[in-house]
């Protein structure tokens, strides 16, 4: 019973100053007016609030890095060793939460200032910002990223695909941000194709043994006017036989026998029988060359069934499909050269 | 039929001929003509023959790939081989229209002149042909045979009626290499004319042309 009643008296308690902060925001908000007002002891209360695990409240990462650094900063302000050591350590939480916090010179005193490098000296990070939405031209445009390392460090910044490295924007000694610009061509030289990419940082602190990495993703996509489709290949429709058939050389047989033929049935049945006929032998002469020509043809044909007028057409035809295509390939090319690139941020990130 | 009549046929023929589009397409050719020739007339003394060689030449415009002039014209002297006939020179001469309906048929029409002298008279002969002939090319296009049948709508002869039968044809070959052309044909022509006075004339020419020519132009 003793120990319900307590309870009920320490909720009462806390529950009075935080029926007047309805959110974290206001709390923190709050806490800055106080602050900047040199009630430090009133602001510590609030901010030591919002950081506890047991506020009430739910605390975003930016609202805790910001208390963290206002803790900071407030007990920077304060005499001895002890909080000028806690003000760092507040710090460096707001440091590891986030790297990119900074303390503003014309807002922070030279004490704060002084805590918060050191608290940076001994935090190592590295982070990245969040990939901006971007359209851009490769050929005469850029896009930046930025990076950071907390303090001095080996940095390597560079854009993934696949989890390969694809393109190295920055190696070498950084210290703070790291502004580095990207024209959407690959280490090879090419156009980033299309896909997910990765923007990746690697950190090795030349300060102390520590490496850190951090990435995040986003896709590419290409922004140009439609391409043509190139004309399918030729089939058999499109071209000519490139030989007789196996047929050709007996139809040729029978061209020069049917000839023949008629030469023969002309000078028997038209020419008149009350004339004696007459005649014989002319048809028969042409009766003979049709023979002739008729079995010379057969085995001309046999032995050359290559249609020569029909396969220079069909080589006429293939060039001039081939030049089709490749015309149409290079308006293509030329379409792609002006590509125009969309970078967009995507799910997924690695602090 | 007379003459005039078969002057409207061709009128005709024209008329039907002429949608025909000619474009820059020429081919001319133009061959030697040799032709032994077998004359043979039966009018109630027996059969008369006579036989010979005559020569001449041809020449073809060809427009469009479809449509054909051809001029030609032959002349020699025809020896008798038989008792009742006579010596004669023969000279002839023929204009022939052709549209190529499709590659291997050409539909036909021209007119013809022909004229037999002998020492006694010269008998003049004129005659519409119309007609149709097959063209049937065989080892790639380098030989082409030649099937014609022709009917003669309107013949007149001088001193005679005009025959109440007249046709011809014939079949052979062109051969082509490049610009030359050589050719062989067997031609028919007969004519069977109407009875007079108990006698029935009939007349049969039969040819067989060597030719021998350049083909010049555009090939189809």
């Amino acid at each position: 019973m003793r120990r319900v009643l307590v309870a009920f008296v320490l909720l009462a308690a806390v529950a009075a100053p935080l029926s007047a902060q309805s959110n974290t925001a206001e709390m923190l908000q709050r806490a800055r007016l106080l602050y900047e007002d040199l009630e430090v002891e009133r602001a510590l209360v609030i901010l030591r609030q919002i950081v506890s695990p047991a506020s009430p409240f739910e605390v975003s990462r930016e609202q805790r890095v910001e208390a963290y650094k206002y803790l900071g900063a407030a007990l920077a302000l304060q005499q001895g060793q002890a909080k000028r050591d806690s003000a760092v350590l507040y710090f460096r939480a707001a440091i590891e939460r986030d790297p990119f916090t900074d303390l503003d010179p014309r807002s922070f005193s030279p004490a704060q200032l002084e805590a918060f490098s050191e608290a940076r000296g001994r935090t190592f990070a590295v982070a990245l910002r969040p990939v901006p939405a971007d359209t851009f031209d490769p050929r005469t445009e850029q896009i930046t990223f930025r990076g950071l390392s907390s303090h001095l460090a080996s940095l390597r910044m560079e854009v993934r695909l696949g989890g390969a490295a694809r393109r190295i924007l920055h190696e070498g000694d950084n210290e703070g941000l790291r502004e580095t610009s990207w024209d959407g061509l690959l280490d090879d030289g090419t156009l980033a194709p299309e896909g997910r990419y990765e923007l990746a940082v690697i950190g090795r602190s030349r300060l102390i043994a520590l490496t850190d990495t951090a990435s995040l993703y986003f896709e590419v996509s290409h922004d140009h006017a439609p391409l043509e489709d190139t004309l399918a290949a030729l089939g058999p429709q499109d071209l000519l036989p490139e030989q007789h058939p196996a047929s050709a050389a007996a139809a040729d047989l029978l061209k020069g026998i049917g000839v023949a033929a008629t030469a023969l049935l002309i000078q028997t049945t038209l020419t008149s029988g009350d004339l004696g006929r007459g005649g014989g032998s002319l048809s028969g002469a042409v009766a003979g060359a049709g023979v002739v020509a008729g079995v010379a043809a057969f085995f001309v044909r046999q032995q050359h069934r290559d249609i020569p007028a029909n396969i220079a057409e069909n080589a006429r035809r293939r060039a001039e499909h081939d030049w089709s295509n490749a015309a149409i390939r290079q308006r293509n090319d030329d379409i792609l050269r002006e590509t125009k690139l969309i970078v967009t941020p995507a799910a997924g990130a690695r602090q | 039929m007379g003459l005039r009549n078969g002057a409207s046929v061709m009128a005709g023929f024209g008329l039907l001929i002429a949608p025909v589009q000619v474009a820059a397409q020429v081919t001319v050719s133009g061959s030697v003509l040799v032709s032994q020739v077998e004359h043979r007339v039966s009018a109630g003394r027996g059969v008369e023959q006579t036989s010979g060689t005559i020569f001449g030449g041809a020449g073809t415009m060809r427009l469009a790939s479809r449509f054909e002039i051809t001029v030609q014209g032959q002349s020699g002297t025809l020896n008798a081989d038989s008792a009742f006939a006579d010596d004669r020179e023969e000279a002839e001469g023929e204009v022939r229209v052709a549209v190529l309906a499709v590659p291997w048929l050409a539909l036909e029409g021209g007119l013809s002149a022909r004229s037999f002298a002998t020492t006694l008279a010269r008998q003049r002969w004129t005659a519409l042909h119309l007609g149709a002939e097959a063209r049937l090319a065989f080892v790639g296009g380098a030989f082409e045979g030649r099937i014609r049948g022709e009917l003669l709508p309107s013949v007149s002869v001088t001193g005679l009626q005009a025959p109440n039968r007249a046709v011809a044809a014939a079949a052979g070959f062109e051969w082509r290499s490049g610009a030359l052309t050589a050719g062989l044909q067997y031609a028919l022509e007969r004519y069977d004319f109407p009875l007079v006075e108990t006698v029935k004339r009939h007349e049969q020419l039969s040819l067989l042309t060597v030719s021998l020519g350049l083909r010049l132009g555009s090939r189809d």
